[in-house]
């Protein structure tokens, strides 16, 4: 089977502004969420896989095709852009129905897949009036129904939760939970992280034009095993615990927070932490409410990934 | 997408010579001097048709279509769900471009009929169909002209159409030798005049066919269709080759 996205040092140079830096990647078949700041080159791999950009240098293939002017490989894609754009002129219907129709269906095949599409993203209720008149959440709803109506192999999606209210965003995550666990492979672009890592614990993050990384948090953090975790012990005699933590092996710093019975520990050995806390609090006495690692989120990962430079 | 304001535009330009019409018959009508044997009126009239419509509506409902028909996409970012599609991009240019020219054709030749009724007809049906003959070719080859100007300067367009109108299709369209031969313009006064069949009176015929006819309309023959043809397949060829090369900038941000 190809690849999803096959990118031998790629770079894209808009004049002097780099908007990816020799990028070389491979992703499989998938969900993949693709996060970073704004301005970080996410929107230009999008361009870049979507065929609307072509490298300054390196290659780019996706479902082992090369993307640029290549109809028949935009035919196995379905793209939802960021921007705002529609044809206000049109009801939600017919913006679907004429993008179905250039996608290659027969009238009546992309009647079907129209309503089929609409009722999939909840745009059935709306979709008779014009898209003038709709909300963002409506709007993305809409937008998100025409990359799906060609039934297309790839997704891409490019920050489709924005703008939507929370109802909206929850459904719009299943749904597209929903399309990974069909065997569709998505793309899916955000800067929340929560919302990717609500849909998909495969992603790239990418900074500067550059991917920082690629994975799942658990791989993230295995490469960058020299990152230190911070743990959070929540016991009843923090600084008790504290003494006996302090200096020992693995161990590169303790902060104790009295007030809320909190210890953090700051470790590059977490596995280990965690095996041997247990042991000490049951020597010292120390009554042991909850361990957690804040560094099982993305954010924290992201934060660690590229520092101060968000 | 043939839509939106543009289309309220259009549809005025194109009422304007109705209602000029109609204000001059509620106003008493036309009042023509008479010489006999030659149809002052019918001339007069199929002038003012012939200019009014395929020498400047035309032109100017082209240039606002035309101009914007990639372009007016790439502005309001709409281009991007027409080209990460399988249509080829040649395709959609001239899927848009035909669609274009034939609601362009459709009110223009509708608004020039019923412009050709309030005249009275002028000079038979013969001249009814010179004028929507050289009518359709303007909106067939203007709007691929305009459409290749919108791709090369798609910020300026609407002021170098206007000036391509002026300079080209209006003054260089009458300047003699191979010059005006370039010019759309020319081919379509030939088209009128050939179709028309005019019967000018013996005193001034002599003197148009030798003095006026070989800049104004001295194309003769197939060249008066198959010459615009050439110029508007031209230009949606360069179009489709400049779409087909180039990285637009089809969405924002990096």
């Amino acid at each position: 089977m190809n690849a999803l996205l096959d990118c031998q040092a790629v770079t894209k140079l808009y004049g002097v502004v780099i908007g990816v830096n020799d990028l070389t990647l491979t992703l499989e078949p998938g969900v993949h969420g693709l996060l970073g700041p704004n301005g970080a080159g996410k929107s230009t791999l999008i361009k870049l896989i979507t065929g609307q950009l072509l490298p300054t240098a390196g290659e780019i293939r996706v479902l082992g095709e090369n993307p640029w002017n290549n109809p028949r490989l935009l035919g196995r894609i379905g793209y939802c852009p960021e921007h705002d754009a529609f044809w206000k002129f049109l009801t939600g219907y017919q913006f679907v129905h004429t993008l179905a129709q250039l996608s290659g269906l027969g009238r009546g095949p992309a009647r079907e897949a129209t309503l089929s599409a609409l009722e999939r993203v909840g745009a059935l209720g709306f979709k008779d009036k014009p898209m003038s008149t709709y909300s963002k959440g409506m709007r993305q709803r809409t937008k998100l129904a025409q990359s799906l109506v060609h039934d297309p192999d790839l997704l891409v999606l490019d920050e489709p939760l924005s703008g939507t209210d929370p109802v909206g965003r929850h459904e719009l995550m299943d749904l597209i939970g929903e399309l990974g666990a069909e065997g569709k492979s998505v793309l899916v672009s955000s800067h929340v992280m929560h919302e990717v890592q609500a849909m998909t614990q495969r992603f790239l993050l990418i900074y500067g034009g550059r991917v920082l990384a690629a994975g799942d948090v658990q791989e993230i953090r295995r490469l960058l095993y020299e990152i230190p975790h911070r743990i959070r012990v929540a016991c009843d005699r923090p600084g008790e615990l504290a003494r006996h933590l302090a200096g020992g092996d693995g161990v590169d710093g303790v902060q104790t927070d009295a007030e809320r019975g909190e210890l953090w520990i700051t470790t590059r050995e977490p596995r280990q932490l965690f095996a041997a806390l247990p042991r000490l609090a049951a020597q010292t006495g120390v009554a042991l409410r909850e361990l957690g690692s804040e560094d099982e989120s993305l954010d924290a990962v992201f934060e660690y990934l590229v520092g101060d430079g968000i | 997408m043939v839509g939106g304001k543009k289309i309220w535009i259009v549809a005025l330009f194109l009422s304007l010579p109705l209602l000029l019409l109609g204000g001059v018959l509620a106003s008493g009508g036309f009042d023509f001097p008479e010489e006999e044997g030659v149809d002052i009126e019918g001339m007069a009239m199929s002038a003012f048709l012939y200019l009014m419509y395929p020498q400047s509506l035309c032109i100017l409902a082209c240039l606002l279509y035309g101009a914007s028909l990639l372009a007016g996409e790439i502005e309001d970012k709409t281009l991007v769900y027409l080209f990460a599609r399988r249509m080829p991009r040649w395709k959609v240019l001239l899927g848009k471009y035909l669609a274009t020219t034939a609601v362009l054709a459709g009110m223009t030749l509708t608004s020039m009929s019923l412009a050709y009724v309030l005249c009275g007809r002028p000079m038979g049906s013969k001249m009814w169909l010179a004028v929507s003959a050289s009518t359709a070719t303007a909106c067939f080859t203007y709007t691929a002209v305009f459409c290749l100007l919108g791709l090369l300067v798609p910020r300026r367009a609407i002021p170098v159409g206007l000036i391509y109108a002026v300079a080209v299709e209006g003054f260089l369209s009458v300047v003699p030798a191979v010059v005006n031969e370039l010019t759309t313009s020319y081919y379509l006064r030939s088209m009128a005049w050939q179709v028309a069949g005019v019967e000018l009176p013996a005193k001034i015929s002599e003197d148009f066919r030798r003095e006026a006819q070989p800049f104004l309309a001295g194309a003769g023959g197939s060249a008066v269709f198959w010459v615009p043809a050439l110029f508007a397949l031209g230009a949606l060829g360069v179009s489709a080759w400049v779409i087909h090369r180039r990285q637009w900038p089809l969405t924002e941000g990096v």
